[in-house]
């Protein structure tokens, strides 16, 4: 059994860094972390503009108090990156990866580990992200997508459109999780984010139902996806996610190609809500009009005005 | 076998090793049909399945000399016939590159191009925007596009006629948009996530101040009926204010005006709903506009 700091010394740095209180596990609501994460910090949304993206990422999480308030030493830890494909602005950039993976051994992670699906020859090869994992010596865990035995039925209580989750089995064998996705365009709903990206832990054969209700040929409604996604977003709660808003598609998403924006940011915080909501208006969305943020909204997943939000911007 | 006879139709349009001055395959192709669609290009396969798509293959290139860093991405798409092939060219460009002279309709843009001929659409995607690769690109687009047997000469879907090429000097057509479906229709104005003006085939033309809409229906009490389920959609939606147009046309006009100021002018006259969407200061503009173009469809 891993070691763990105590309840005490944690609370204790989580109320150091303006936590206001620890998750609890309850039923459906499922958290890599065995060990509660702050679910509020002094800053909500930290935002760092740079040329080196990899500092940029570092200081981003160092402006919400630091990696320790996220990542217990000694703790397993699952990354979730975005490989989706080697068109530009479609992936989540090697260096906000190289980041990720730095931070967590800062904080003494016992294991550090990216899980996913994706194919290593089409994904995670052509876009340096292996190359990455490679050089800093941790983890590649990959599941058979074609494989459903691979992903565990969860059911989904507070689901509206979502009943049940197939949830890679793989997930279940860390104590945290850090979300690190791209935020870009996506034909299917306008926008991707830290709400769509937890797509990435479930069975395709369970994201493709959220496109299609019962998949069927009629898409009539776009909400679906939408609520599908928000729903999702009820049993999983990433300890930290550190978003690449360094270069993105703006059309064409999520493969791509598409007409490129380098507003050269990384963004980071724990309210996926706040985050996505901040992130869609770089290139002119607001949340109010993006379904999956205001469908997770309406779950009580985070706040989306920006004006009640703790925004910390630094350009280094 | 049918699926490997499908998948040795699609290879023969990728360029062999040889075919490409400066550039070779790398790696295996990924070929997909169907659904299989979501497997290759993930979400972005939904819209592909409104226009109406039948297979694909995708495979990557690398520079011959091994030169680290260079490259790009091939796919071929086929779908089920040149209207939609069309639709989908016309879905992914954004309209402000360099046209090639590539199959029927070519576009280079940044650090990519797309291109249709027949029921193919070929997009290749640079990794890098320098010259080699872009030189790259074209050359593969072009081989690819000497593959593929034509099917006669190319022609737009005859709704985009209806589209004027320009008003009174002010407004020229910049680019077009073919639509298929609501999604298609979603990623240019999101009126309604929902199918509310039951689209199946639309245009969509860009003048720079002003857009123009054209959806066609079978006849017009086709067109009536979706055009007044649209308008009560629309009239309780809270994202938009709504005004019942007063004259010669009433019932058959309304005008929403969105959060952002933008302005748009519906009208139902026969088989066809007319839009003309700009900014609610050039009101006037957009409002002749719209007559203008509607007498030109007659």
């Amino acid at each position: 059994m891993a070691k763990r700091i105590s309840r005490r010394e944690f609370i204790k740095h989580s109320a150091a860094v303006g936590a206001v209180g620890v998750g609890t596990l309850t039923v459906g609501n499922l958290f890599a972390s065995k060990t509660p994460s702050p679910i509020k910090t002094k800053v909500d949304v930290s935002v760092v503009q740079g040329q080196n993206y990899f500092d940029a990422a570092m200081k981003a999480v160092e402006q919400l108090g630091g990696i320790e308030s996220f990542v217990p030493k000694n703790s397993k830890v699952a990354i979730l990156a975005n490989p989706q494909r080697n068109n530009p602005g479609a992936f989540t950039s090697p260096e906000v990866l190289r980041a990720a993976i730095k931070l967590c051994k800062q904080a003494g992670a016992k294991e550090i580990a990216c899980i996913s699906y994706m194919p290593v020859d089409k994904c995670w090869e052509p876009t340096g992200l292996k190359k990455v994992v490679d050089e800093e010596g941790i983890k590649l865990v990959l599941t058979d997508l074609k494989n459903e035995d691979l992903f565990k039925p969860v059911p989904v209580p507070k689901g509206k459109s979502l009943k049940e989750a197939r949830i890679m089995n793989e997930f279940f064998s860390y104590d945290v999780l850090l979300d690190v996705p791209i935020c870009k365009d996506h034909a299917g709903n306008k926008f991707t984010g830290t709400l769509k990206s937890l797509m990435g832990l479930n069975s395709p054969l369970n994201n493709r139902s959220f496109h299609k209700p019962n998949w069927t040929t009629d898409v009539n409604d776009i909400h679906y996806l939408d609520q599908c996604i928000a729903d999702l977003n009820t049993i999983i709660k990433p300890n930290l996610c550190i978003v690449d808003a360094t270069e993105f598609i703006t059309t064409n998403g999520p493969f791509g190609p598409g007409v490129l924006l380098k507003p050269q940011k990384v963004v980071a915080g724990v309210d996926r809500v706040a985050l996505d909501s901040y992130c869609c208006t770089l290139w002119g969305l607001e949340a109010k009009d993006i379904f999956s943020i205001t469908a997770s909204y309406e779950h009580g997943l985070g706040e989306m005005d920006l004006k009640k939000l703790n925004l910390k911007e630094l350009k280094i | 076998m049918l699926g490997a006879f499908l998948l040795g139709e699609m290879e023969s349009y990728l360029p062999q090793p040889g075919d490409l001055k400066e550039w070779e395959p790398s790696g295996e192709p990924q070929y997909v049909k169907g659904d299989d669609l979501f497997l290759l290009i993930d979400g972005g396969a939904e819209v592909y399945h409104e226009y109406g798509f039948k297979q694909a293959i995708a495979q990557g290139f690398k520079m011959k000399n091994g030169r680290p860093g260079n490259g790009f991405n091939l796919e071929i798409y086929e779908m089920l016939d040149p209207e939609a092939a069309y639709g989908i060219y016309t879905f992914k460009i954004a309209g402000k590159g360099q046209p090639l002279d590539v199959g029927d309709a070519g576009l280079l843009e940044d650090y990519y191009l797309n291109a249709w001929k027949g029921n193919f659409l070929v997009t290749v995607t640079g990794f890098d925007a320098g010259k080699d690769t872009l030189t790259g690109i074209v050359e593969a687009a072009k081989v690819v596009m000497s593959k593929i047997k034509s099917t006669g000469p190319a022609s737009q879907p005859p709704l985009v006629h209806l589209l004027p090429s320009e008003y009174q000097d002010r407004m020229k057509l910049k680019f077009i948009k073919y639509l298929k479906g609501n999604l298609a229709l979603f990623n240019q104005y999101e009126f309604d996530s929902r199918n509310i003006f039951g689209l199946r085939q639309g245009v969509m033309g860009d003048y720079g101040i002003a857009r123009l809409f054209v959806f066609k229906y079978e006849n017009a009490a086709e067109s009536l009926k979706w055009f007044e389920n649209g308008k009560k959609e629309l009239r309780q939606n809270p994202r938009f204010k709504y005004v019942e147009l007063q004259g010669s046309t009433v019932g058959l006009t309304f005008s929403l005006v969105d959060g952002k100021g933008r302005l748009s002018y519906i009208k139902n006259n026969g088989p066809y709903i007319f839009i003309v969407q700009g900014n609610e200061t050039d009101a006037k503009q957009i409002n002749e506009f719209l007559f203008y173009s509607i007498s030109k469809s007659k």
